[in-house]
């Protein structure tokens, strides 16, 4: 099975009917958030790059969608950050990873980078 | 042919989960043409009714339903309720078949026969087959005596029928669409406590496991053999119980599901694709390298995954044919981390050949497990279920009464029940625990029930003791036991009563150890003092506590006599300890809208800057999406 390079994230669910139909795809670069109702974090993609958009779960009026990367695409990922004096600083206590609710992870899957060979098929880049 | 399958009274929690394996087997006995119901007797009980109202509602049934056949499973800790279902119901109807498997029965059949005169017979291993040709053969007026996996009385003795071929699960149609009126999924989601995160059920995703831990009871049960239902048909199941009955998190049953990563890889992207917004939780090996599969099994909704890592030391790891290492289990924890699973990590202590050493080993990987992002963290003493190869051998052990305490189906053992268990050791050896290097039986029971709600409520103590201690701590502990005596279970059923028994018991093993140098014993006691506060902040305690120096709608600000960011942090890191960490300081603690809670420390400067009223730290505390 030919494998390729995927991003995933979460947009409101119109966005994600919107781009898994082809419409909204018309911006330079796509702004996908990591965290549904958060902005901590988001990918950013050229909308030449995505080879095809993949719906996953819907709740809570956000949608899951699974970017398929072209081959030799790049995308960037953005984080806010803290500026200025460190008032204060998270202590990290696991006793404090209760609770966090549902789809406060996020993560972005980074498959095998697979480049066209002369030949017509793939190769793994290493 | 009409059946009861019966379930024995299994838990005391008030969430009650529909029983998995009776309704795999209604479901399959209902597809081969018979008529099943399901009695829960487990979800009856919760109603209450008192001690042998089970036996009551079981009678009533049968004058209701009048089956031909009556089958009841057993798990370990019910086998005694089993045992008096059976014989009640030969006692209302001798003419009724009665027949027994699961783990308990399944497991043991000849000693089930022999110990159950109104037993007729017992399934050893699978029994969706073995079953339903029983029940076609009584319905036929055939002879069932060659029924594969069929165990019976002969005139010469017990007759245990070689088992028929496993089952192809991969064929398996939907348990949960096949179970027509079975069974009445809605009274299960009733049992959800109100404002429940999450509504929870088990879904079976295959059966067996191929390594051979001398402990493990399950790998043989199923021969040892890896099996997985087909995608679709998991997927079927789940999405019928998430749009039926609005159950959102599935535990998938399965000895160790991740073992083929080619089916995970194809089931991560099935459920991604199936728009499920749901989430799962699995059994894991920590040396099964997950690689780029573990962030796709997050995003297809992977919640966390279960671990057994049993010891800290090489030579049991090597005793007991595990073979996991340390740096296999920091590294799938940190990695599984990373992409938002979490790992339940499961150890076990009282191996025969287990020294003080090796459980002090234990312990300490534990705590640093916990402070790396392992959830829970559980510590278990061994017992000897059969099949597992342990179960064999001629060990000696010795009535456990706590154990059995722990696993009982009610909240109290009736002494009746305590003497019926004592009396027969081979049939019910899960509740007398083999002898161990590691301590006495009192020992071991009292170190398992500190350590394990340590690690649960007081993490940072727990992995403090194990890092200044090292393998000395169990000796530790032990002089600390001969001094203030054992704690009891009864005290511990809920946050602020582990806080109240723990933190003088604890504070008092601090101040009588005499190995503890005096800088380590206020780093303890800083840690110690931390935790509480925390623990009476996060369960909303009613009483103040004489650290707390500031207050907000959302937060309280408590003062430390330890640096407890870089504690933490070194605690997670396997950092050097020192002198520096006994300084005193500020935490502030803040409640989010989901009841999410964060800590952060601060210096003087930000305290008095909060105890003003700045606006920018109480933007920071006071807002509701941390």
């Amino acid at each position: 099975m030919a494998m390729a390079q995927s991003v995933i994230g979460y947009v409101s669910d119109a966005v994600a009917k919107d781009l898994h139909e082809g419409r909204g795809l018309g911006k330079e670069v796509l702004e996908l958030p990591l965290d549904p109702t958060k902005n901590a974090a988001h990918i950013r993609v050229k909308r030449s790059d995505i080879g095809e958009v993949r719906m996953g779960p819907s709740a809570n009026g956000h949608t899951g969608l699974q970017l398929i990367l072209k081959p030799e695409a790049s995308y960037e990922l953005v984080a806010t950050a803290s500026k200025g004096e460190d008032a204060l600083t998270a202590i990290q206590d696991p006793a404090f990873w209760y609770g966090l609710g549902r789809l406060r992870w996020f993560v972005i899957y980074v498959g095998p980078i697979f480049r066209p060979t002369a030949a017509g098929g793939f190769q793994v880049v290493k | 042919m009409d059946i009861l399958l019966v379930q024995p009274p299994l838990t005391v929690s008030g969430e009650v989960h529909p029983p998995l394996g009776l309704c795999v087997l209604a479901s399959h006995l209902g597809e081969a043409g018979h008529k099943v119901s399901i009695l829960d007797l487990d979800l009856e009980e919760k109603a209450g009714g008192g001690q042998n109202h089970y036996i009551e509602k079981l009678r009533g049934t049968l004058h209701e339903q009048k089956p031909r056949a009556v089958g009841v499973t057993s798990m370990f800790n019910n086998s005694l309720h089993a045992e008096r279902l059976i014989q009640a119901t030969k006692e209302f109807d001798p003419g009724i078949t009665t027949v027994a498997g699961g783990s308990h029965f399944g497991a043991l059949p000849s000693q089930s026969l022999q110990r159950i005169p109104e037993l007729d017979f017992v399934i050893r291993g699978e029994g969706e087959v073995a079953l339903s040709q029983l029940l076609k053969a009584l319905d036929n007026a055939e002879d069932p005596l060659k029924v594969p996996g069929l165990c019976y009385r002969s005139p010469d003795g017990v007759v245990e029928n070689r088992a028929g071929p496993l089952l192809d699960l991969s064929l398996s149609r939907p348990t949960w669409t096949g179970l027509g009126a079975a069974l009445d999924v809605r009274k299960y989601v009733a049992t959800i406590p109100g404002g429940s995160p999450r509504k929870t059920v088990y879904v079976e995703a295959g059966r067996g496991c191929p390594f051979a831990c001398s402990f493990c009871a399950t790998a043989p049960f199923w021969q040892r053999r890896y099996r997985v239902k087909a995608i679709d048909c998991i997927i079927a199941e789940m999405r019928y119980l998430y749009q039926e009955h609005q159950y959102d998190t599935f535990m998938l049953v399965h000895d160790l599901l991740t073992a083929d990563k080619r089916f995970m890889s194809d089931f991560c992207d099935a459920l991604f694709a199936s728009r499920l917004p749901v989430e799962w939780t699995a059994n894991h090996r920590a040396d099964i390298e997950l690689g780029d599969l573990a962030p796709r099994m997050r995003s297809a909704g992977c919640l966390s995954v279960f671990m057994g890592i049993e010891s800290a030391s090489e030579r049991i790891q090597k005793e007991v044919q595990k073979g996991l290492t340390g740096e296999q289990v920091f590294s799938t924890v940190n990695s599984l981390r990373d992409v938002g699973i979490s790992s339940t990590c499961s150890f076990i202590v009282g191996f025969p050949s287990e020294t003080e050493e090796d459980v002090s080993a234990t312990l300490t990987l534990a705590g640093r497990l916990k402070m790396i992002g392992a959830e829970p963290v559980q510590v278990h003493r061994l017992r000897r279920w059969p099949p597992a190869p342990l179960a064999a051998l001629n060990l000696r052990s010795s009535f456990d009464l706590e154990a059995l305490r722990l696993e009982y189906p009610s909240d109290e053992v009736p002494e009746e029940d305590v003497e019926t268990i004592k009396a027969d050791p081979a049939f019910f050896m899960g509740y007398f625990t083999p002898d161990t290097l590691a301590g006495s039986a009192l020992q071991v029971a009292q170190l398992e029930l500190l350590f394990a709600n340590m690690l649960a409520v007081f993490p940072v103590t727990a992995a403090l003791l194990g890092a200044i201690h090292g393998n000395r701590l169990i000796a530790a502990y032990y002089r600390a036991l001969a001094l203030q005596g054992p704690i009891s279970r009864a005290e511990l059923d809920n946050a602020i009563g582990v806080r109240d028994t723990l933190v003088p018991y604890l504070a008092a093993w601090v101040t009588n150890d005499t190995e503890l140098g005096e800088w380590q014993r206020t780093l303890l006691n800083g840690a110690l003092s931390y935790e509480r506060d925390r623990v009476g902040f996060m369960a909303g305690a009613s009483d103040k506590s004489e650290n707390e120096v500031a207050k907000g709608n959302r937060w309280t600000a408590f003062k430390t006599s330890v640096d407890v960011v870089e504690l933490v942090r070194r605690l997670a890191a396997g950092s050097e300890l020192t002198v520096e960490l006994c300084r005193n300081g500020y935490v502030a603690m803040t409640r989010g809208a989901e009841g999410a809670v964060r800590g952060f420390g601060l210096d003087m400067k930000a305290l008095a800057r909060l105890q003003q009223g700045d606006r920018e730290l109480l933007e920071v505390l006071e807002d509701q999406t941390l």
